[in-house]
C-alpha cells in the first residue's frame, strides 16, 4: 500500500509540558503560528497555508487550522490540518474548507485529500476539481461585496517582495479568506496564509473586532467575483488572467502613458476551452503596432516644447508691460480689488496635530482621535517613550486605566511634570514637550 | 591571568565571541526580515534555519535593534560572531557585575517572575516596592521582544536579560540568563539542548562578582509536575567556585489553601505561640505580628523539620503553606502602619526588624518546600539542607512568591518577595 500524500497534523497545549505537534520535529516551525492569537480568547483563530524547509532541504507544506488556546495558558494555541511533502496545492484551501474548520472532520478531509492527491498536483485536472469548490457563500450579498472590496484594495497594492500582505478582518469575515487566496494578487501555488508574521509572499491576516472597512471596487474584480459566484472554474481562469497582466513587466514607456486607470483595467474572459493555469499565448509583434507609440510619443514631446515656449513668451511680456508701467497709475479700483483674504494661519494645535498624523513618533501608534486631545496624546507618548506603558498599545488621546496606572508609578513622566493632578495632564507643559518631540522627528 | 582578564571577561554569551559591532534601532518588522539573512542567529539557539520566531503582535509593530551596523556610538551592540544582541550588562565591569541564571519547566511563572523584578513600573507587587530608593533600569531589549512584551510562547530556548539596580551610591549590572524549561525535556529537541550547554559553558568562562541559579518551581499540590531539579549538575559551576548562589523561587503559593483549621492547630498545640499565631491569621481579625512572632515562627519551622513522611500529610501541608503565604501578605502593611518606607523598614527601622521578620519567612518558606520536595521527586533536598546550615549565606534559598494578579482595575498584586533577592544582593555589595 502506498503511503499517503497527506498525513495528519495535530498540535495542542499541553499543561506542565508546553506545546506540543505532531510530527514533533516540526514544532520548531509550527510554533510561531499561533502566537499572533494570543491576545483572542479560546477558539478563535483561522486557516494556515504554510511551507517551510524541513531538515535536509525537503520542502514542507501543511494547511489547516490554528486557534488560541489561552485558557490553558496565554500564548497557548491548538491546531488540526495535513501536512505534505512539497508545498500544499493550490487549490486545497477552498477545496477542503468546509471540512478543514471542524477537527472532527479531519479524518474525512485526509480521505479526501489522499483520493484526490493526483489531480491536486496535476493543474491539467483543476477544471474539474474547481467545479467541485462549492460557491454558495459567495450568494451572500454581504459577502460578495466584502470580497470585492477587498480584492480591490488588495490587487492596487504593490507587489510585496517576500513579504505577506496585511489583511484586516473579523472572527465573522473568515469565509473570505478561502477566495482571497484562489483569487486575489498571489499565485495561489505559492502563496502562504496566516495570522502571524512571516517572511514569505502570500497573506498574513489580522483578527480584529470590527468588520473589514468599506473601499472602492475596481470593475473588472467585481466582474470577477460575480463570475465566481455562478462558476469558480470562469472566475479562476479570470483570476488567472489578472495576476498574469499584474506580473507582467511595465514596458520602458513612461509610466504617466502606459498605465490605465485602474476602473478600467481591461481583462480578458477566457471561455472554459482554454486550458486553466497555462498563460495565454502572446500575440506576434505588430511592426505598426510598435510604431504607434513611438510616433504618439514624439508628438506628445512636441506638444509639451510648444505649450513651454508660449508660456515663456507670456511671462516676459507681462514682466516687459510691469516694467514699463509708473508705480503712480495704480488706481484706487485697483487697489480695492484685493484677493479673498487667506484662511486664518493654522493655530499652533493644529500644526501639531498635523506634524503628529504625518509623522507619528516611531515605534507608535497613533489613531486618528489623538490629535483631538493634545495633551492627553503627550503624556501617552511620553509614557510609551519612557517604557511606562507598552508601545504596542495605541495612542488615542484617552487615559485607560491600565494607563492611569501606569502614570502612578511612572517616575519619568514625575519628573517630567507633565501632569497637573493623578489623572489631569498639565496643558502648557504637555502641549509644548509635544511640539519639542514632534518637531526634533 | 589577572593582565588579560579584563580583555578576555568580554564575552558574547550565546557563543564565546569576543567582538561585537553597535547596531542602530529600527523596526521589529525590519528586524524580522533581517533575521532570516543572518542564520547564526537562529544557528547558535538550536533553531533550524527555517523556523519562524513567535510574536504575540501581529504587526511587529515597536522598536528592536536591527543588524545593521552604524559608525556612530550606539548602545546596542551585536556580536560579530552570532550575531546576539548583548545587554551592556554582559558587558560591565566585572567587579559590579552579576549573573542570574533562571530556569523553570512551562508555565511555572519565570517570565512573570522576571518581568516583575526588571520592570515592574506597571503593577505593585514587591515587598520593598513602591520605592525610590532602589533604582532599577532594565535594558529594553530582551532579543527578539522587549522587556514590557515579554512573549510567553516562543521557540528561542534563551533569553538575555539585563538591568542596572542603583541604590543610595552602589550600583549592580544584573546579566539574566533566561532558560526555557522544555528544552530539557525529553521531547524537546537536541539540537537546543546541546546549545544551551555550550552556553552555560561560554558563561562559565567569565567573571561575575556574584552567580545565582534560580529555579523556578510552582507550588502544586498533586506533586505530578516534573519540575527542573535535574538541571542543578548543568547549572552550578565547578565545585569550590566562589559566589554561586542556587536558590528556588517558589511560585503559584497564592492557591494554597487552608485544608483543615483544626488538623493544623493540632499539629501545632505542642507550642502555644505558634498555635496562637495560627489562630490569629485564621482568625483575621487580630493583629499577626506580636512579640512572640519570631519564636512562633521559629516553632513551627522546628514541628514542620522534625516531621517525616509528608507524604501522607498533603493537606496539612497545604494549610501551612497557606499559613505562610497570609503571614507574607500581612507583611506588606506594616511598613504603612509605622509611617516608613519598606526599604528603611525592611533595613534600619528598629534595627531592621522587617529583615528579621522576612528572614524568620523564608526559613519557614524553605523547609515548607523542603517537605513537599521530598513528598514528591526531592529534586532539591540536598540543596536546601546545605543553603539551611547555619553558617550559610544567604540564608533563604527559597523565594516565595503569589503569582496570579489582581484584576487589570484593581490596585495591588499579590507580594512578589523577588524584590529581597536585590536588597539582599546590595547588601553583600556594600
Amino acid at each position: 500500500m502506498a503511503e499517503d500524500v497527506f498525513r495528519e497534523l495535530r498540535g495542542d497545549y499541553v499543561a506542565n509540558v508546553g506545546q506540543v505537534v505532531t510530527p514533533r520535529e516540526y514544532l520548531d516551525y509550527l510554533e510561531p503560528l499561533g502566537s499572533a492569537l494570543s491576545r483572542r480568547p479560546d477558539g478563535v483563530g483561522g486557516p494556515f497555508v504554510y511551507q517551510f524547509r524541513g531538515s535536509g532541504g525537503r520542502v514542507i507544506g501543511a494547511m489547516g487550522w490554528v486557534v488560541s488556546a489561552a485558557s490553558k495558558r496565554y500564548g497557548g494555541w491548538n491546531l488540526w490540518g495535513v501536512w505534505t511533502e512539497g508545498p500544499i496545492p493550490a487549490l486545497a484551501l477552498p477545496l477542503f474548507w468546509t471540512e478543514l474548520q471542524d477537527a472532527s472532520q479531519l479524518p474525512g478531509l485526509l480521505r479526501r485529500a489522499n483520493d484526490d492527491a493526483a489531480s491536486l498536483r496535476n493543474a491539467s485536472a483543476w477544471p474539474d476539481l474547481l467545479d467541485q469548490v462549492d460557491p454558495t457563500p459567495l450568494n451572500d450579498d454581504d459577502l460578495r461585496s466584502a470580497l470585492k472590496v477587498e480584492l480591490s484594495r488588495l490587487y492596487r497594492l504593490p507587489h510585496p517582495q517576500e513579504r505577506p500582505i496585511e489583511v484586516d478582518l473579523d472572527a465573522s469575515s473568515l469565509e473570505l479568506l478561502p477566495w482571497i487566496h484562489l483569487l486575489g494578487p498571489i499565485d495561489p501555488a505559492a502563496a502562504q496564509l496566516q495570522p502571524s508574521r512571516f517572511n514569505g509572499t502570500g497573506y498574513q491576516y489580522i483578527l480584529t473586532d470590527s468588520p473589514p472597512a468599506g473601499g472602492d471596487v475596481v470593475t473588472d474584480i467585481a466582474r470577477m467575483v460575480d463570475a465566481t459566484a455562478s462558476d469558480v472554474l470562469q472566475g479562476w481562469r479570470m483570476a488567472s488572467a489578472l495576476r498574469e497582466r499584474r506580473a507582467r513587466p511595465k514596458p520602458a514607456t513612461p509610466r504617466k502613458q502606459q498605465r490605465p486607470p485602474v476602473e478600467s483595467i481591461e481583462m480578458a474572459t477566457p471561455s472554459r476551452s482554454k486550458p486553466v493555469p497555462a498563460p495565454a499565448p502572446r500575440p506576434q509583434p505588430n511592426p505598426l503596432s510598435e510604431l504607434l507609440p513611438l510616433v504618439r510619443d514624439v508628438m506628445i514631446v512636441a506638444l509639451l516644447a510648444w505649450i513651454a515656449f508660449n508660456v515663456h513668451q507670456i511671462r516676459r511680456n507681462m514682466t516687459n508691460t510691469a516694467a514699463t508701467q509708473p508705480a503712480a497709475t495704480v488706481t484706487a479700483a485697483e487697489t480695492e480689488a484685493e484677493p479673498e483674504p487667506a484662511a486664518p494661519p493654522p493655530t499652533r494645535e493644529e500644526l501639531i496635530a498635523e506634524a503628529l498624523l504625518a509623522r507619528p513618533p516611531q515605534g507608535i501608534r497613533m489613531e486618528a482621535a489623538a490629535a483631538k486631545n493634545l495633551p492627553h496624546t503627550a503624556v501617552e507618548i511620553f509614557m510609551r517613550r519612557n517604557n511606562c506603558f507598552a508601545r504596542t498599545e495605541p495612542v488615542d488621546g484617552k487615559f485607560s486605566t491600565a494607563e492611569l496606572r501606569a502614570m502612578r508609578n511612572c517616575k519619568s513622566l514625575a519628573g517630567e511634570r507633565l501632569m497637573r493632578n493623578a489623572t489631569e495632564p498639565h496643558a502648557e507643559r504637555s502641549l509644548a514637550w509635544l511640539e519639542n518631540a514632534v518637531s526634533a522627528q | 591571568m589577572g593582565l588579560f582578564t579584563k580583555a578576555v571577561d568580554k564575552r558574547c554569551p550565546i557563543c564565546g565571541g569576543r567582538q561585537f559591532y553597535a547596531v542602530p534601532v529600527g523596526r521589529a518588522e525590519v528586524w524580522h526580515q533581517q533575521v532570516d539573512k543572518h542564520p547564526q542567529w537562529k544557528h547558535y539557539r538550536g533553531l533550524p534555519d527555517g523556523a519562524g520566531v513567535a510574536f504575540s503582535e501581529p504587526r511587529l509593530e515597536w522598536d528592536q535593534p536591527t543588524f545593521d551596523r552604524v559608525t556612530i556610538p550606539s548602545p546596542h551592540v551585536r556580536c560579530e560572531h552570532c550575531t546576539s544582541l548583548v545587554p551592556p550588562q554582559f558587558l560591565s565591569d566585572r567587579k559590579s557585575r552579576l549573573l542570574l541564571i533562571t530556569t523553570g519547566m512551562p508555565a511555572a511563572g519565570k517570565t512573570t517572575w522576571l518581568k516583575c523584578l526588571f520592570n515592574p513600573s506597571s503593577k505593585k507587587h514587591l515587598i520593598a516596592e513602591p520605592t525610590t530608593q532602589i533604582g532599577r533600569e532594565p535594558y529594553r531589549f530582551v532579543e527578539p521582544y522587549t522587556i514590557a512584551n515579554p512573549d510567553p510562547r516562543t521557540a528561542v530556548p534563551i533569553l538575555l536579560h539585563g538591568m542596572k539596580v542603583t541604590f543610595q551610591r552602589q550600583q549592580l549590572d544584573v546579566a539574566g540568563i533566561d532558560v526555557k524549561g522544555e528544552v530539557f525535556q525529553q521531547s524537546g529537541t537536541p539540537d537546543k539542548y546541546l546549545r544551551v550547554l555550550d552556553i552555560l559553558t561560554n558563561v562559565r568562562k567569565m567573571s561575575y562578582s556574584e552567580v545565582l541559579t534560580m529555579f523556578v518551581v510552582p507550588f502544586d499540590t498533586t506533586l505530578l509536575r516534573q519540575n527542573i531539579g535535574q538541571l542543578t549538575t548543568h547549572l552550578t559551576h565547578e565545585p569550590g567556585s566562589r559566589g554561586t548562589w542556587q536558590g528556588v523561587i517558589w511560585t503559584h503559593l497564592d492557591r494554597a489553601q487552608l485544608r483543615d483549621a483544626d488538623a493544623m492547630f493540632a499539629f501545632l498545640q505542642s507550642n502555644e505561640d505558634a498555635v496562637a499565631l495560627a489562630r490569629r491569621v485564621v482568625g483575621g481579625t487580630e493583629e499577626v505580628f506580636d512579640s512572640r512572632f519570631v519564636a512562633a515562627l521559629t516553632a513551627i519551622e522546628r514541628l514542620v523539620q522534625d516531621t517525616r513522611n509528608w507524604t501522607g500529610r498533603l493537606e496539612l501541608l497545604e494549610s501551612l503553606t497557606w499559613l505562610l503565604y497570609r503571614i507574607m501578605l500581612a507583611y506588606t502593611v506594616l511598613p504603612l502602619r509605622f509611617g516608613v518606607g519598606k526599604v528603611e523598614f525592611y533595613f534600619a527601622f528598629n534595627g531592621g526588624l522587617g529583615e528579621k521578620l522576612v528572614q524568620q519567612c523564608m526559613r519557614l518558606a524553605a523547609v515548607l518546600f523542603a517537605a513537599w520536595d521530598s513528598a514528591g521527586r526531592g529534586d532539591f533536598a540536598g540543596m536546601i539542607r546545605e543553603a539551611m546550615r547555619p553558617d550559610a549565606e544567604p540564608q533563604f534559598p527559597v523565594l516565595p512568591c503569589g503569582i496570579e494578579f489582581l484584576s487589570e482595575d484593581d490596585e495591588d498584586g499579590l507580594p512578589v518577595w523577588g524584590d529581597l533577592l536585590l536588597l539582599e544582593l546590595l547588601r553583600r555589595h556594600g
